[in-house]
């Protein structure tokens, strides 16, 4: 596991509280698959505080990480590594 | 021997396009000719023609001017004020763009296209030899202002009247000043205590001297009109000298009927939620203070709560204040103006009855969380955060019966922020607290967005998109369990919670219809008092009255307050001792008027009475001048003194006698409300665009000032056509106008058939400011129709 991984696995993680649901990352995600298959879907979970199931999501085995969805999110929400994060406890389970 | 003085006719061609249109010496030598002319200007520079013209005055050879051509405003100017120094009175001194009166079709050969100018300057020559000189007139304006309600727009407009040197009189109908802003327990942005700034308007108005604050009274009677209004207060009996009491309570402390309802005491309006209140768990007594302590207590007494033979507080009030027996008392007031601020009711949740509001304790409208929220309210609400160990969680329900064709059908606009603005403070005070906002959209203008991100970006708020259609009271621990569905995660959740906060709209303050009645307000959207929101927010459908804060529409704080100065400001010109109006009032005579009544019904303004003799009389100061009345008197008995009857029809008479400048053509009137239709009318020609050679265009100043009289004239004379164009019905300045002008010209359908005439002679449009393109399309298909319909049988 690289630096920043280790970090994003054992750090914080990323808020997903400030997304407006606006639907931009999913519109740039070149793997999204609507309505299921996209970020948007996940990042929602893990708002309503669903984290079991958003870390069991399909999406995320699409996911790329290419990151597109980090830059565009007008609400500064890192679409990209919430999703690895998440990626990070399917397998690895919860941090620490 | 001193001729009669005449007609100066100025020709003013400085961009040429006359000159490029017809044989400008040939034209002028025909204007030079024509009758009551008493000589034709055509200056090569304005400052050296000015000076000729002006002699031409000074000397009594003129006694007024037809300006041809196109002068720029500073021209205008300019012209003006050398000519006003003379003496010349404005009203008679007319403007013709030639040009732009479509008077030189671009397809028109030079010939006719002269015959064509030289009538219609013979027709607007014809309307200014009738004109008459007018003065503004000044009304008695008495410097005193009638304010109802003593909410936060109220005190506003009071306080801004104050200052500017008027007395005021407050009528407030329940016994506390603040409204509803009493009532909050913080202000967004900076969330402090709403009772702060409305002391300190209370003392600044205080401070004037200027200002009486009549509580628990209402407006019972109101007579007169603007500038000299008699009104009549009724107040309701306290019991308690406000004058005397100083608040020591000595009284309450003798009561013996304790209250167990904190609500009443709030306010004593029904309790907005006597539950929610209650829980707060003051006691009270049925003599007390009530209001906002921060705002200075007013002591009263509830008479219904009081034990027979009792007057225990008369005994013990050291300042002899209880008035046991006080009956209701009537006080008369003047007033220049009256402001309506009466503000508004939350909309009754009740009648939400899937909510289960007020049955459940753990359901509450967003005005009880402001109490709950309040120092008195907060351990209530402790108690109820939490139950049973179980994490605290509570929700909001956003527009709960607002944009619900069930309920209220509009937004109320501030309940989302005020979601936002509790959600916050209720995270500040529980950081542990999950709170859920169920919402369709969250509408946050402005700067609120900010307040949104903020509120979105904290832990533990979570946004549910969609609304509950239910909720139920779980029996084990009595937490509320609810279902619903987010939009965006295509899930349900299934939720417990302690508390649910119904976020209720705003209705019209419960007395608003009444007084609309007594004010003979026209009926305003949704039972709020009516405006005309793009051009004048602040307007009654009466003049003199003005409307502020949510007694006009829904809205926040901040606005209430700017809305109680633009309608404190609007109110102003009738409250300065004289009140000076535009010279254009309609004048009626008698001679003519059958007493019908039709002005009476048809003024949008009521500005017609009726004497003692059955005569219609005006109130000037109510009038809006929009000639309504001129058009709608049957007898053509009222005109507006600057374009009367008699002046548009000696100046149809004189296109009647000339039809013939348009050769096979139809020759098309058209009378154009100067507000829209006319501008655009004036646009399209001057832009060139193609028009029917034969129309002829003649302003009105207001569609519905059109007497249908003047439309059967032109008819009668041969005109082959009447075009009539106003405003969309919904935007007249004069509120009935085009609708009126519509239906007029339908009705003379008759009129045109005892004249052997097609109803097709006239045709009415609805016409914007932006339509020159309209115009043309609408005007040149009435010109082919008109065309197939062959020529008016009177054309000569
Ligand atoms: S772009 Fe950002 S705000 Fe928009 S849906 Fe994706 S995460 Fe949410
Ligand atoms: S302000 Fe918000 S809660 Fe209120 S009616 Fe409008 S959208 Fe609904
Ligand atoms: S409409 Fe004309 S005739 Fe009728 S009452 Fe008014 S002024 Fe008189
Ligand atoms: S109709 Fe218009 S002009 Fe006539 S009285 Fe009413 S407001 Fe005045």
């Amino acid at each position: 596991m690289s630096a920043p991984d280790r970090a994003l696995h054992f750090g914080p993680p990323p808020p997903a509280q400030a997304c407006r649901q606006c639907g931009r990352c999913a519109s740039v995600c070149p793997r999204s698959r609507p309505p299921e298959l996209s970020p948007r879907r996940v990042v929602r979970l893990v708002q309503l505080g669903l984290r079991d199931e958003a870390a069991r999501h399909p999406f995320l085995h699409s996911c790329r990480f290419c990151g597109k969805c980090l830059v565009k999110c007008p609400h500064g929400v890192e679409v990209a590594r919430l999703v690895k994060r998440l990626v990070f406890e399917q397998f690895l389970g919860p941090p620490g | 021997m001193p001729t009669k003085p005449g007609i100066a006719l100025a020709l003013w061609d400085q961009g040429g396009a006359l000159a490029r249109a017809l044989d400008l010496d040939a034209f002028a030598a025909a204007l030079a000719k024509l009758s009551g002319v008493a000589g034709l200007w055509r200056p090569a520079d304005l400052e050296g023609g000015l000076e000729e013209l002006a002699q031409a005055f000074r000397e009594g050879r003129a006694d007024r001017l037809l300006m041809l051509g196109r002068a720029t405003p500073a021209q205008r100017d300019l012209i003006w004020r050398r000519l006003s120094a003379t003496g010349l009175n404005p009203h008679l001194v007319h403007w013709l763009d030639l040009q732009e009166e479509s008077a030189l079709p671009p397809g028109f050969p030079s010939e006719p296209r002269r015959k064509k100018a030289l009538l219609i300057t013979k027709m607007h020559l014809a309307d200014l030899r009738l004109a008459r000189p007018l003065m503004p007139v000044a009304v008695p304006a008495e410097p005193t202002a009638l304010v109802v309600g003593g909410g936060v727009a109220g005190l506003g407009a009071a306080l801004a009247l104050a200052k500017a040197g008027v007395e005021v009189h407050l009528a407030e109908r329940t016994s506390a000043l603040g409204g509803k802003v009493a009532l909050l327990s913080g202000f967004y942005p900076l969330g402090c205590d709403p009772a702060c700034g409305l002391s300190f308007t209370l003392e600044a108005l205080r401070a004037t001297g200027k200002a009486r604050l009549h509580t628990l009274s209402e407006l019972a009677e109101i007579s007169g009109g603007p500038g000299a209004f008699r009104a009549v207060l009724r107040r309701r009996p306290g019991h308690v000298d406000p004058e005397r009491c100083d608040g020591c309570g000595a009284c309450a402390e003798a009561c013996p009927v304790q209250l167990p309802d904190l609500a009443e005491w709030w306010q004593d309006e029904p309790p907005l939620n006597a539950q929610a209140f209650a829980l707060a768990g003051a006691p009270a007594k049925a003599i007390g203070p009530t209001g906002n302590p921060a705002l200075g207590t007013s002591y009263r007494v509830l008479r219904e709560r009081c034990p027979e033979g009792c007057d225990a507080c008369v005994a013990a009030c050291p300042a002899g204040a209880v008035r046991l027996d006080e009956d209701e008392s009537r006080l008369e007031v003047g007033a220049g103006a009256v402001i309506l601020a009466t503000g508004w009711d939350p909309y009754p949740l009740s009648r939400l009855t899937e909510y289960g509001y007020p049955r459940s304790r753990r359901v509450v409208g967003n005005l009880e969380m402001e109490g709950l929220l309040s120092e008195r309210g907060l351990p209530s609400l402790a108690g109820l955060l939490g139950a049973e160990g179980k994490p605290p969680a509570l929700g909001f329900v956003q527009c709960a019966g607002s944009r619900d064709l069930a309920h209220l059908p509009y937004c109320s606009g501030v309940c989302c922020s005020a979601t936002l603005k509790q959600a916050r403070r209720l995270k500040q005070l529980w950081p542990e607290l999950t709170v859920y906002i169920f919402y369709q959209d969250m509408r946050t203008p402005g700067f609120e967005e900010d307040l949104y991100r903020d509120v979105a970006a904290m832990e533990g708020v979570v946004f549910v998109r969609g609304l509950p259609a239910g909720v139920r009271e779980q029996d084990q621990d009595g937490r509320l369990a609810l279902r619903c569905e987010d939009a965006y995660a295509g899930r349900e959740l299934k939720l417990s919670l302690d508390l649910l906060v119904l976020a209720g709209g705003m209705t019209p303050s419960p007395g608003a219809a009444e007084l609309g009645g007594l004010l003979g307000l026209p009926a305003g959207p949704h039972g709020f008092f009516p405006a005309h929101l793009q051009c004048h927010p602040e307007e009654s459908g009466r003049s003199g009255v003005f409307a502020a804060g949510c007694a006009r529409e829904p809205m926040n704080v901040a606005r209430s307050l700017e809305s109680a100065a633009r309608a404190a400001l609007a109110a102003l010109p009738f409250m300065q001792g004289e009140a000076w109006l535009a010279p254009h009032l309609p004048q009626l005579d008698q001679g003519k008027c059958d007493q019908c009544k039709r002005c009476v019904e048809e003024c949008p303004f009521g500005s017609w009475s009726l004497d003692e003799r059955g005569f219609p009389r005006l109130d000037l100061a109510r009038c809006r001048q929009c000639g309504i009345c001129m058009g709608s008197c049957p007898l053509t008995a009222i005109s507006l003194p600057n374009r009367t009857v008699n002046q548009t029809a000696k100046a149809v008479e004189v296109l009647g006698e000339g039809t013939a400048f348009a050769g096979k053509e139809p020759v098309i009137l058209a009378f154009l409300c100067r507000h829209d239709a006319l501008i655009a009318a004036r646009a399209a020609a001057a832009a060139g665009l193609a028009l029917p050679p034969g129309v002829v265009l003649w302003p009105l100043n207001c569609a519905g000032s059109l007497n249908n009289a003047l439309v059967a004239d032109a008819l009668s004379l041969g005109v082959d056509g009447v075009f009539i164009g106003g405003c969309a019905e919904d935007q007249c300045h004069f509120r009935e106008g085009s609708r009126l002008a519509g239906r007029r010209s339908r009705d003379l359908g008759d009129k045109l058939a005892q004249m052997r005439l097609e109803p097709e002679r006239v045709r009415f449009a609805h016409l914007g400011i932006g339509d020159a393109g309209r115009f043309a399309e609408l005007v040149g298909e009435y010109a082919a129709a008109l065309r197939a319909l062959g020529p008016n049988p009177f054309r000569m």
